[in-house]
């Protein structure tokens, strides 16, 4: 009996033949064999040299392959790339009059594709949460080492300076971009970014704790779910409205509304990424 | 043509700038060193580069754009020096012998 | 065959980046450089598909005439994939610097090799 007979056999169902009938000799047991621990450190070494080998075997291979479809995809900018189809003329035709947005790309991911712009939102939500599951078991440590040396680290003078000039300019070139999000390029997630990352310089330049005067980790709880909160509850009402049957002013408002609700959720969790790397807590 | 060739004498400053700030980077191996170099191409090298940008331009609206990105950059590139600067003093090993103690306040 | 690669340039730059990101991401011992090497990864996909979408004499999908000619403006649906992309992203590295940290602080290293045998060592 081979072994693909009863591979066979197997296959139509039929009962399995093992594939040795003889029972195995009986082997006479020895005292397990110590690992001594230097054979232990080569066979890592092996393992890893071996590793290092077939990943640069497997990245080779991945290259070639891609390069060769790279190389066959239709030219760069030409008109016959297969992006150039009739969802372009869907889209561009009929968005600003369905949703109230001229920058197509944000009338786009926030009401045609509204539930998948929710679903990354929920992303960076869960995301942040996470961190703060995660650097919130270590964080008594830390909280005492950022008591031992936060007071004692001086704040830079030239950074503070420099901080007092540039601040303003880009609370407002963040407001802009999250406000003018649906009639020019922005929207909430570039400019919830750039007003997290004024937040940001705000606690580098000036201390944590000036910061905590307006931003505690209250506020920054609420702010984040009532932004999500918001973005559900404007998506909820549009898609109860009829959708693309809505008028196109109304439309347009919802738009700027949910923007808002997205920089907000963003702001919030740039603000907290930072916060939690730092010093473990808001 | 004129416009053209100073265009690119100021490119090809910037150019030359950012492959010294690259070179710099991975061929220095100590922090102040390293942090020179970096600090070459955000502050000479994008002004070239912007500058040239500019004379090829030749519009007001976005020469006073890229006159806005320049004051930027060169407001916040020598400070991320300066602070990287500080950062070093503050964690190297034996600060005391090598760096003076200077109050930043 | 040049001719073709200079047609695709960014295609064959995005692939050169991919590539480059997944060896390190393989290779690398440095957990954070594995982390770093994810983003250059993600960075090569969105310039794969932000230049699929580029289509020459086109511009950018924002309405200056109330979309009355379609065919002045590009696909704004590789744009929403790379803002959708930059997001995961960024939740992605934030997490797993996040597992890092928590790594350090349970073994002391974030090199993979050390760490391999600090874990053996303490399944002993």
């Amino acid at each position: 009996m081979s072994a693909f007979d009863s591979f066979t056999k197997w296959v139509d169902g039929e009962k399995p033949v093992p594939l040795k009938t003889e029972p195995k000799p009986v082997k006479a047991k020895t005292e397990p064999k110590k690992p001594a621990p230097i054979d232990d450190k080569k066979r890592l070494d092996g393992f890893l040299r071996l590793y290092a080998w077939c990943a640069v075997v497997i990245s080779a291979l991945m290259l070639i392959v891609l390069l060769i479809g790279a190389v066959a995809l239709p030219a760069f900018a030409s008109p016959g790339n297969p992006t150039d189809n009739e969802v372009v003329r869907r889209y561009v035709g009929s968005a600003e009059h369905e949703t109230g947005a001229e920058n197509v790309i944000a009338g786009m991911i926030l009401n045609y594709r509204g539930f998948d712009t929710f679903g990354e939102s929920c992303v960076l939500f869960l995301a942040v949460c996470c961190v703060m599951l995660l650097l919130w078991a270590t964080n008594d440590k830390l909280r005492a080492e950022a008591a031992g040396s936060g007071k004692a680290a001086p704040r830079d003078a030239i950074l503070q300076n420099v901080a007092k000039l540039v601040l303003p300019c880009i609370l407002c070139f963040g407001m802009c971009v999250l406000f003018n999000g649906h009639v020019s390029p922005g929207g909430g997630f570039s400019g919830g970014s750039i007003l997290g990352a004024a937040l940001i310089l705000f606690a580098v330049a000036f201390g944590a704790e000036a910061v905590q005067r307006f931003f505690t980790e209250r506020v920054f709880n609420t702010v984040r779910i009532t932004g999500l909160m918001i973005y559900a509850l404007m998506f909820g009402v549009y898609i109860y409205q009829g959708a693309n049957g809505i008028d196109s002013n109304l439309a347009r408002y919802i738009v700027l509304v949910i923007d808002i609700a997205v920089g907000l959720v963003v702001m919030s969790t740039m603000y907290g990424f930072y916060s939690f790397y730092t010093k473990g807590e808001l | 043509m004129i416009r053209l060739i100073l265009a690119a004498l100021f490119l090809a400053l910037g150019l030359f700038m950012f492959f010294s700030e690259v070179v710099g980077f991975y061929k220095f191996t100590y922090v102040m060193n390293r942090m020179h170099a970096a600090a070459l191409g955000d502050t000479l090298g994008i002004g070239s580069i912007l500058v040239a940008v500019a004379i090829l331009t030749g519009e007001l609206v976005p020469i006073l754009k890229l006159v806005l990105i320049l004051v930027f950059m060169f407001l916040t590139g020598p400070v991320t020096t300066h602070l990287i600067a500080g950062a070093e003093v503050e964690t190297h090993k034996n600060a005391g012998h090598e760096y003076k103690e200077v109050d930043r306040r | 065959m040049l001719h073709t690669i200079i047609e695709n340039r960014f295609a064959v730059t995005a692939v050169i980046l991919f590539v480059t990101g997944f060896v390190n991401m393989m290779v690398h011992p440095n957990l954070i450089k594995k982390v770093v090497a994810f983003n250059i990864m993600d960075s090569a996909t969105f310039l794969m598909l932000a230049s699929r979408g580029m289509i020459a004499g086109r511009t950018a999908a924002i309405l200056t005439d109330g979309g009355a000619d379609v065919t002045r403006y590009v696909n704004p649906i590789p744009a929403g994939l790379v803002l959708t992309g930059i997001v995961v992203s960024v939740s992605v590295s934030a997490f797993s610097l996040a597992l890092i940290q928590r790594i350090y602080g349970a073994y002391g290293t974030v090199d993979m090799r050390e760490l391999l045998e600090a874990m053996k060592k303490k399944g002993e």
